[in-house]
């Protein structure tokens, strides 16, 4: 049976893990960690870097590194989330082809799930180093809040790395299914999962006889860990403004070790009452003179740069806990996810709300890698009794004459569901009828989420009112939106798949598909190269450390000079194919490289010389 | 209320604005036929209630499967027949089921106990369970399945919502009750005749020959008051069936004393004086019977026992006006009483957004009760929130109008009302006689500019 990995892909780190002989366990980079940063570059010189190794480099090559891009994926240019990342954004985001978002590095425009997918294929490879096989089904994990054009933009992310994504789920709810596996007693528990860069809060309960039932799931897709680090980014702008009167704004690269400073600040003051942030020759004054940022923040400071955003995620609880129409005391256990979560300040407001510490058993950064791994088993394993009954987070619904939106599913209903509604025609001899599929809450359409529009035609012609269309929404086990429209009299009828549209078409789907496999030809070719030019190296270096030796003790002898001059050719012949980045001739050279190698040891190792 | 044939066609016609799914199902609807739709336990066309006869199954509350087995079943799908069949026939079953009976839990159990039940059958009827397997048609009905489960689940588990689904549910039994009581009156009808006659021929056998009764004579006094009630009964108490074949007294043949056949006859002239004088005993102490009955059930206040009773009395004397009369007065209380089941049930389906069914309730409630404001306008506001017709919403919603000219909330429902028939201007002008009638309270106005703005779009939209 093939196994499947589950991938959470978050907004600052990403993690993978899988289930082995039904123990979940976190699959290490090659660093050895088990997180890794959702960072992506492109270096001068063309090459591709990800996790740690871009993440390093970031500073000095700002505006070609892209962080946190799941804060753009699947969302629409226009969108008010996506203006303000290119406020403060180090990297170039640009308008896509259908009103879609792109991101500019070097001389090329990559859309966000082709970054994304970098990531997953990044996360991929660790699996297969690790398992020694092939991997190419995977559960991915996205923000319980997500809509399903963010969510159908992750799956075609996962596609272009390789994956076949057999199932996307929710955060929160992955995590639960990591804390709840095994455990048999039946509990109902909150889920609060600060990341990165969204805020998600689940109310579930677990079941016996393996069932997770998500009750309610609320969330805010842009509230996260970066909006901790931006206060705190503006809070040292502010006082180097106040102080030299030089916008450190204007300077990307500047913007960018602010950045890391933020972070890092923010992490130490986890656990530290107070930190100094450093930053020496961040900029030069109009004067050219060096300035340097030289300040301590207190956790008092930062806590109160922050209080609203703490506020917000706790206002979210309340609400949730309404929809779940369950009081505080009847929460059995919280678990806090997310890195955003070891905030002190956090903490201490989750237990002042739910009246309880949290649950501290699980990991906050893997523990969603674990879920999605679980899950991934339970589906494709028939033995493993698990099932995860899961809510619509947003409603559902069409946008009616008048530009009013019409709900058909309301939010937190368990999937699968359907439901229909009848509708009438708005015109006298109307024969075509337009139905748009929108996603969101608020009564006027417009500010709902677009998912797809289609048209019901060939009505009979008939007063206005008086045709009437049935429309039936249905959302099944994968999350995918179907919407059939009839007209009763006539049995008339249409249906269309919604496909959430990720901004991108199928085409570019398959060729940005088609790319990621060459790179990951490159890729591979060039890892094998690296690997024979480092073995290699390591005994040009033996050989030509025992050169002189060797010369002097064989030089006598005819066949001693022969031996020299071929051990000669085949040092060029290897450094000729190191320098040709060719990997086969390097490998086809090695053998003789070995054995010019044994030679010259046996020769040194001679006594007497 | 005579569920009549005509009502039927109704409850057919509304039956369509359910809310769930239909039923690709060929072998009770018959080859061809539109789909049906049925609401969630809604007793309809093939609906008849099993109550709680059920409470005791095992929880699979699976019914032993179907004898024979259906074409469906030979599907080829990645399930074994056992299952298969199992699911076929809960899904046939879907709408005639309780929650309870579907959950397999007796009415009586703890929270606890139906989380468990629903625990227990959501993963057998969850799509999960058979992730990438082929189900074919049976991916559909398991996803019913499974959705009409988590229904259940989500209703019986809430304090509220199951306090409230019970006394639905007995107000759906009850006035399915009272209107079966009510169609049932012809047959008891009927029934009671037959049985009279029975028990006259057991006193006096019927004569061999039945005497020619002169047709031609003209009607006599009786028998003009008889069609007369029957012409009065046929009003909005719905009509009686064809009567059943009484032999009702015809004129004495005249008496001949003298031949030895015509003693014959004359012999068998008494028998059949006698037979038809004990029928008439019989007759009077029944309707006697039943009259007392249903005194007595009005002062139970159980008027449709009543109604039933007076129907079946007024039946078998046709020609007593002032029990007809009665009779009459008794079926609209009937009516009453059961439209305020129907309100009461509707009021149930209207929280829970059921509108569709909330819809056919009111509606049922506003022709029990032509002359009530508030079952009307409920009946317009509901049917206009079910999507359903427009046309029938504005004509509930002027009838409460005309009832209640002073209420805001009728001329609001009015203005919904055309905003979904997409006529503006009526939209506008009502909801100008809303504020005409006196000030709207906060709620009403909130709700009169939504729908002013809601107008004004579909003006500048027409």
């Amino acid at each position: 049976m093939e196994r499947v990995i589950g991938i959470d892909l978050g907004t600052t780190n990403s993690c993978v893990a899988i289930v082995e002989e039904s123990v979940p366990t976190v699959i290490p980079n090659r660093g050895g960690y088990k997180t890794t940063p959702s960072m992506v570059a492109i270096t001068e010189a063309g090459k591709r870097l990800v996790g740690h190794i871009a993440k390093r480099q970031a500073i000095t090559n700002a505006e070609n590194t892209v962080h946190a891009a799941k804060r753009l994926i699947g969302r629409k240019w226009s969108s008010p989330q996506v203006k303000n990342a290119i406020l403060t954004a180090a990297y170039k985001i640009v308008e896509g082809p259908h009103g879609d978002v792109r991101i500019h590095l070097r001389d090329k425009t990559y859309s966000v799930p082709e970054i994304s997918a970098m990531v997953l294929q990044e996360m991929k490879l660790f699996a297969e180093d690790y398992l020694s096989e092939p991997i190419s089904k995977a559960v991915i994990t996205v923000p319980a809040y997500f809509n399903d054009n963010q969510r159908q933009a992750t799956k075609d992310a996962g596609q272009i790395a390789g994956l076949d994504v057999i199932r996307i789920i929710n955060e929160p709810t992955a995590a639960a299914l990591a804390y709840g596996y095994g455990k048999t007693e039946e509990k109902t528990i909150a889920v609060f999962d600060l990341g990165g860069g969204t805020f998600d809060i689940s109310v579930l309960e677990i079941g016996s006889g393996g069932v997770f039932r998500v009750i309610a799931t609320a969330g805010d897709t842009f509230l996260g860990g970066e909006d901790f680090d931006a206060r705190i980014i503006d809070w040292l702008v502010q006082g180097f403004k106040d102080q030299y009167g030089v916008d450190l704004r204007q300077d990307r690269m500047a913007l960018q070790r602010l950045k890391d400073a933020a972070e890092k600040a923010k992490c130490e003051l986890s656990s530290q009452n107070e930190t100094e942030v450093n930053l020496p020759f961040i900029i030069s004054s109009s004067r050219n003179e060096a300035l340097h940022l030289q300040r301590t923040i207190s956790r008092t400071t930062l806590e109160g740069l922050c209080e609203d955003l703490v506020e917000r995620c706790i206002d979210i609880c309340k609400q949730t806990l309404e929809d779940a129409r369950l009081e505080r005391d009847e929460i059995d256990d919280v678990v806090l996810v997310g890195g955003m979560t070891r905030m002190p300040k956090v903490q201490e407001s989750v237990q002042d709300f739910f009246g309880r510490p949290p649950n501290k058993g699980v990991h906050p950064d893997e523990v969603v890698a674990l879920g999605a791994a679980i899950q991934g088993a339970a589906l494709i394993d028939d033995s493993k009794q698990m099932i995860l009954l899961d809510v619509t987070p947003h409603a559902l619904g069409i946008m009616t004459y008048g530009s009013n939106f019409e709900e058909l599913i309301p939010q937190n209903t368990t999937v699968p569901t359907s439901r229909s509604k009848i509708f009438t025609t708005s015109r006298d001899n109307q024969t075509a009828v337009k139905i748009l599929v929108m996603q969101g809450e608020s009564q006027n359409a417009a500010e709902n989420e677009l998912l797809g529009e289609f048209i019901l035609t060939g009505l009979r012609r008939a007063p206005k009112g008086q045709v009437e269309i049935e429309v039936t929404f249905e959302i099944n086990s994968d999350g995918i939106v179907s919407v059939s429209a009839r007209d009763l009299e006539t049995g008339q009828q249409q249906s269309i798949q919604v496909t959430a549209s990720s901004g991108l078409t199928k085409e570019e789907v398959g060729q940005m598909m088609e790319a990621a496999k060459e790179y990951l030809v490159d890729r591979r070719a060039s890892d094998a190269f690296e690997g024979a030019r480092q073995e290699a190296e390591k005994l040009i270096t033996e050989i030509e450390r025992m050169f002189p030796q060797v010369e002097h003790i064989v030089a006598a002898s005819d066949f001693g000079r022969d031996a020299i001059s071929k051990a000669r050719t085949i040092l060029d012949r290897v450094r000729q194919a190191i320098g040709k980045k060719d990997a086969a001739a390097v490998k086809e050279q090695m053998e003789s490289l070995a054995r010019t190698h044994r030679m010259f040891k046996g020769v040194v190792a001679r006594p007497n010389g | 209320m005579d569920v009549g044939p005509r009502q039927k066609q109704a409850f057919f016609a509304t039956q369509r604005v359910k809310n769930t799914r239909w039923y690709p199902f060929t072998r009770e609807t018959g080859a061809g036929s539109p789909l049906l739709r049925h609401g969630p336990f809604q007793p309809g066309i093939s609906g008849k209630l099993r109550a709680p006869d059920l409470s005791i199954m095992a929880p699979s509350s699976l019914r032993p499967p179907s004898l024979h087995d259906p074409p469906e079943l030979l599907e080829e799908v990645d399930l074994d027949l056992e299952r298969k069949r199992r699911i076929f026939d809960l899904y046939a079953r879907l709408d005639d089921v309780s929650y309870y009976e579907l959950l397999g839990v007796p009415e009586v159990s703890e929270k606890k106990v139906i989380k468990g039940a629903y625990y227990k059958l959501a993963p057998e009827f969850h799509p999960d369970s058979y992730f990438r397997k082929n189900l074919g048609t049976f991916k559909p009905k398991i996803e019913a399945i499974f959705t009409r489960l988590t229904l259940a689940h989500d209703v019986l588990t809430s304090r509220q919502r199951r306090a409230e689904y019970d006394s639905y549910l007995e107000q759906t039994l009850q006035n399915r009750s009272i209107a079966d009581a009510l169609s049932h009156a012809d047959a008891e009808a009927r029934a009671v005749v037959e049985q009279i006659e029975q028990t006259a021929r057991a006193i006096a056998p019927a004569p061999l020959q039945a005497p020619v009764p002169s047709s031609r004579a003209p009607l006599s006094i009786d028998e003009r008051r008889a069609i007369l009630a029957r012409k009065l009964a046929g009003g909005n108490i719905g009509r009686l069936g064809p009567r059943p074949k009484m032999e009702s007294t015809p004129p004495p043949p005249p008496v001949q004393v003298n031949d030895s056949p015509e003693a014959k006859r004359a012999a068998a002239e008494a028998l059949r004086v006698r037979f038809e004088a004990a029928k008439a005993e019989a007759l009077r102490s029944r309707i006697a019977t039943y009259r007392r009955n249903a005194e007595e059930a009005i002062v139970q206040n159980d008027y449709a026992k009543a109604a039933n009773a007076y129907r079946v009395a007024a039946h078998l004397a046709p020609e007593d006006v002032e029990l007809q009369n009665r009779c009459e007065e008794v079926q609209r209380l009937a009516a009453s009483a059961l439209a305020a089941g129907y309100l009461k049930q509707a009021a149930y389906e209207e929280r829970e957004g059921r509108w569709a069914e909330a819809s056919l309730s009111y509606t049922r409630a506003a022709e029990g009760r032509p002359d009530d404001a508030v079952a009307h306008e409920r009946a317009a506001n509901a049917t206009v929130r079910a999507g359903g017709s427009a046309r029938r919403a504005i004509e509930y919603a002027r009838r409460a109008v005309e009832l209640d000219p002073k209420n805001p909330e009728c001329h609001i429902t009015l203005a919904r009302a055309f905003i979904a028939a997409g006529f503006a201007v009526s939209a506008i002008a009502e909801l100008d006689r809303a504020l005409a009638v006196g000030p709207l309270d906060a709620q009403h106005k909130a709700t009169a500019n939504e729908l002013r703005e809601q107008a004004h779009r579909l003006q500048k939209l027409g």
